[in-house]
């Protein structure tokens, strides 16, 4: 869940606030969960409607994470980074050139793995919009993560 | 699906799943702040009290079940009626080097590393390295909340495990191992763990993963040397020779 917040954008000092409203919302729909479809895509639903329910909030607006901006594209960081770690870098600061919806649609799909009949239940859409939002968020991903990738110095 | 990302981004991508999960003291924040929030271990009469130990059991498995449930690591889930433990932690990714025949993030990679059933060690919520007993309190509070969900828990499992079978004879692996994961999730140890056990067995022998499969049978003959669904699963092998 942790980690799901951030790829939706959700700034790290807000992190442990809005996990804790994924949860009492789980807790309070447990009896509406079926136990016949899978898990975490209903449970990302619950995270995706909570996250947007905060960034609507003005003095909440979905912040970009500067913090992954800076160190992805930051070449004097690059080196006292691991691969590993500015690759997760490059992935969320390019995340946040995508509006919420495709966020969600390529996070699930492309991240978790889930398919698109999945992903139009988890978030209450038609099939046809996820595989929309997808594409979209796809050439957006990447137009910024080459961006981000090939500058490689200042921000 | 036209466009396909590229290899680099699709490493950028692989990098971000195996992502760790939360910090340990930022899953304990959450785990009391939610206890609280809920009212779970207030003072109340004896009917609310089984009320809130359910809900408190509840809250416990779904808040420790998905606490890590994105990262790669995998997730051990406390569900026992009788042991009171609770593991959360963060593994290592044990990616499946091979094709989808089992879901990224570890669930069922969890569940082999279960510690002994008759250890008495407890943990808290955070990785099984940092074990920490829950309080009396808690434990007071599971058993009664168990007893409680034994006849409702009863049914979300075979409703679980009747859709995971029905994806195995439709043929559809992805979805039956989805099922899976979702018991293991919910019910580690659930009354029909046997059966799940049993399941995943065939699963992985039809999505073609002899070596997973065969990792599985074994845990199941060590688990459940007396199991009926023994035969099942040694008939399960069988298909892979």
């Amino acid at each position: 869940m942790w980690n799901t917040l951030r790829r939706l954008g959700v700034a790290r000092d807000d992190l442990e606030d809005l996990a804790h409203d994924v949860f009492v919302v789980v807790y309070r729909k447990l009896g509406d969960y079926d136990p016949a479809r899978p898990i975490r895509p209903w449970l990302f639903g619950i995270a995706f409607r909570v996250a947007a329910g905060h960034f609507r909030k003005s003095h909440h607006a979905r912040e970009l994470p500067r913090e992954e901006i800076e160190a992805a594209a930051d070449g004097t960081t690059k080196v006292s980074r691991e691969d590993a770690a500015h690759a997760r870098d490059v992935v969320i600061a390019s995340l946040a050139v995508l509006d919420l919806d495709q966020r969600a649609a390529f996070v699930l799909h492309d991240i978790d793995g889930y398919s698109a009949p999945e992903i139009a239940d988890a978030l209450d859409v038609s099939v046809n919009t996820v595989y929309s939002r997808i594409r979209l968020a796809r050439a957006k991903f990447a137009k910024a993560a080459r961006r981000i990738c090939d500058r490689g110095g200042a921000q | 699906m036209s466009e396909h990302l590229s290899p680099d981004l699709e490493q950028l991508l692989a990098a971000e799943r195996a992502a760790p999960p939360a910090p340990v003291e930022a899953q304990r924040a959450v785990f009391d702040r939610v206890a609280e929030t809920v009212g779970i271990g207030g003072a109340a009469s004896g009917g609310s009290a089984v009320a809130a130990a359910k809900l408190a059991w509840s809250t416990k498995l779904i808040i420790v079940g998905v606490i890590g449930m994105v990262a790669v690591g995998a997730i051990t889930a406390w569900l026992s009626v009788r042991e009171a433990e609770i593991a959360v932690r963060a593994e290592p990714a044990e990616a499946p080097a091979v094709a989808r025949a089992e879901l990224p993030g570890g669930v069922f990679a969890a569940a082999e590393a279960e510690p002994d059933p008759e250890s008495t060690a407890t943990t808290g919520v955070g990785p099984a390295e940092d074990e920490t007993a829950p309080t009396d309190r808690l434990r007071e509070l599971d058993k009664r909340a168990a007893a409680l969900d034994h006849k409702t828990d009863l049914d979300k499992e075979r409703r679980i495990l009747s859709a995971a079978r029905e994806a195995l004879v439709a043929g559809d692996i992805d979805r039956a191992l989805r099922a899976l994961e979702s018991h293991s999730v919910l019910f580690l140890r659930g009354q029909l763990a046997e059966e799940r056990e049993a399941l995943l067995v065939q699963a992985l022998v039809v999505a073609g993963n002899a070596s997973r499969a065969r990792e599985r049978a074994d845990m199941f003959r060590a688990r459940y040397p007396d199991s009926i669904q023994l035969r099942a699963v040694d008939a399960a092998l069988e298909r892979l020779q």
